[in-house]
């Protein structure tokens, strides 16, 4: 009997014995491959590139054309993967922008296409490196509810809010040059997009022409899409136009770039993989952007349907930028002519992300 | 023989200024301190606006914020003006208005401009309305504290004399607050000005706000300073009026001061 029980307790001693032994052996087997795997990640680490600089302010707008794929990186965690500590710096218009990039207090930052010009014609050292959506089709105009056209001539007889000196002016007037109407004879009441709402609620103005999310807010309450730069709604004329192209756009400054190329790099990285999210996760973005600009789902959904989200440098990119460019000089707002490379740098998006670059124009 | 030596050294100063802004706007075109095109200088103004009187929409802005800026501050003087002095003369009146007023009065008229635009229209009525609430608020406040320090003897002696209210009025309590009123009106003129740029932005086609507020949009720095001296120099031209009107109609209080200290 007391040979079995302490037969029982060596067995069991044993095999309990044999049994840590095993943890032991392949805890150790585990460390040495946990080893081995830290070893090659430190190799990895050592030959990855390693991002000049990690703490970064990025500078933009907040609203869904300019900085959707910027804000989506950031909740997404896609700046922290990449070993990069961003802090976003949003503003509720772009003049903020222009004035840090141009004082270099902003090295990077999100844009349209057609005011970095601007600035490069005022000095600043900045340049466009990768184009981030194409928004033509949120520059747009439409009726107020209740108001109605037979024929594009109608909007003669119209009065057309338009802040002074936005784009939508280039969609109307390559409109009018197609449908034959005659664009001096427009009747333009200059307000701010805010304003052109209230001046619609008051019955001041018929038309509005703005940008998001103002057209879809008053598509939202009744009125009828009338034109974006990409798209036509008139009687005589529906469905896809070419009358202005409008890109939102990375910026940054000449000096950063050129000392953090591979920063530079990295953050347009985060941004071509928030830029595939949305597009293939649109429902999931739209409702956690809906909290960040305070829409509601429905109207962002409209609203991001409207831009194509993509990182693409081609030659539509280049021709629209070169296009606006040359506008602002015949129109006396670009001080002087430049030259594309003035003002665009695609050498990164060349060179290290080349899967994005298609064009053969620049 | 003060006044002059004291208007000259005011032109002195403004020349110095002008001189001082010149010479670090060419040093820092060599320099560049800060980028150029940031910090025009006076010439490069001038250059500027000889460019708009070239394109013939120089004198037409100048002349369309001037009529604005001139209407929407007298109707807003002349308000304040009658608001002030029922609020004085009876304290149920004060009571009731002067909460209100205090806590309105707080709020930048740029929050404004949407509801001014829904309640009346974006004409030039809006404008003027937007200009005289600017005007109006600030100066009642000073109107108010110079009628309550009218002597009451004066006023009972006029009255005594036979003077009626509309007499008492304009003949003891207007001159005697005149004081107050002055000083009220030189600090509202600066706000009817910052009035102007914010009215200009609702449905102007013309007018020094409206090329600040265009110029800002393509970012053509030197014609919005060019705007800025303008209004700056046009707020001087009227602050210089109202001085010299404040001098003239208070010469009794200038004298007085001037003989009382050596």
């Amino acid at each position: 009997m007391k040979k079995k029980i302490f037969a029982t307790i060596l067995a069991v001693t044993t095999a309990f014995s044999m049994m840590l032994t095993g943890c032991g052996n392949s805890k150790t087997e585990a460390s040495d491959a946990g080893t081995a795997q830290a070893e090659s990640k430190a190799e990895e680490a050592v030959t990855a590139e390693v991002p000049e600089t990690t703490d970064i302010t990025f500078y933009g707008v907040n609203d869904p054309q300019i900085s959707a794929a910027l804000i989506m990186a950031d909740k997404l965690g896609y700046f922290e993967e990449l070993g990069l500590n961003v802090q976003l710096q949003l503003f509720t218009g772009m003049d903020p922008i222009g004035a840090a990039l141009s004082s270099g207090e902003a090295k990077i930052a999100t844009s349209n296409n057609y005011e970095p010009i601007l600035w490069v014609c005022n000095g600043a050292p900045i340049h466009v490196v990768a184009p981030l959506c194409n928004m033509g089709g949120t520059q747009a105009a439409a009726l107020a509810p209740g108001v109605e056209i037979e024929s594009a001539k109608d909007l003669e007889n119209l009065r057309i809010g338009l802040q002074a000196g936005s784009p939508v002016t280039i969609c109307f007037k390559n409109m009018c040059a197609e449908l034959g109407v005659d664009f001096d004879s427009l009747n333009f009441i200059n307000l701010q997009p805010a304003d052109q709402i209230s001046a619609m609620a008051s019955g001041d103005i018929d038309v509005i022409s703005a940008w998001e999310p103002y057209i879809t807010q008053v598509i939202h309450d009744g009125g009828t899409f009338l034109l974006s730069g990409n798209k036509a709604n008139f009687p005589e004329l529906e469905g896809d136009v070419d009358w202005f192209e409008l890109y939102n756009s990375v910026v940054v400054n000449d000096e950063f770039l050129a000392e953090n190329p591979v920063t530079v790099k990295l953050l347009l990285q985060a941004l071509g993989k928030a830029t595939d999210y949305i597009n293939d996760n649109r429902e999931e973005t739209v409702s956690m952007l809906a909290v960040q600009f305070n829409l509601e789902e429905d109207v962002l959904s409209d609203i991001m349907d409207r831009n194509y989200y993509d990182m693409i440098v081609d030659d539509q990119f280049v021709t629209s930028t070169q296009y606006l460019e040359q506008y602002l000089f015949d129109n006396g707002f670009a001080t002087k002519k430049l030259e594309t490379s003035d003002y665009i740098n695609f050498d990164i998006m060349k060179s290290e992300l080349s899967e994005r670059y298609v064009t053969e124009l620049f | 023989m003060r006044r002059n030596k004291y208007s000259l050294l005011r032109v002195i100063s403004m020349i110095a200024f002008l001189l001082l802004w010149q010479a670090f706007s060419m040093l820092n075109k060599r320099v560049e301190i800060m980028n150029p095109n940031f910090m025009p200088g006076p010439y490069d103004i001038i250059l500027t606006m000889l460019q708009y009187i070239r394109e013939g929409t120089f004198f037409s802005s100048v002349g369309s914020s001037l009529q604005r800026v001139l209407k929407g501050f007298f109707i807003g003087s002349i308000i304040a003006m009658v608001l002030g002095y029922f609020m004085a003369k009876h304290p149920v009146i004060e009571n009731i208005l002067d909460p209100v007023f205090s806590a309105v009065g707080s709020i930048p008229t740029y929050a404004f401009m949407p509801l001014f635009i829904i309640w009346f229209g974006i004409g030039e009525r809006t404008k003027i309305i937007m200009i005289v609430y600017s005007t109006a608020l600030p100066l009642l406040t000073y109107i108010i504290q110079g009628i309550k320090s009218v002597d009451p003897i004066l006023i009972r002696s006029a009255m005594s004399l036979g003077a009626n209210e509309l007499q008492v009025f304009f003949n003891v309590i207007i001159k005697s607050a005149m004081p107050h009123i002055l000083t009220g009106m030189e600090v509202s003129l600066g706000l009817t000005f910052s009035a102007l740029i914010v009215a200009e932005m609702m449905g102007a086609d013309s007018g020094l706000g409206y090329i600040i507020v265009f110029s800002r949009n393509w970012f053509k720095v030197a014609d919005m300073f060019m705007a800025m001296a303008c209004i700056g120099i046009l707020y001087s031209i009227l602050k210089g009026i109202l001085t010299l009107i404040k001098k003239r109609v208070l010469r009794w209080q200038m004298t007085s001061f001037d003989n009382a200290v050596e």
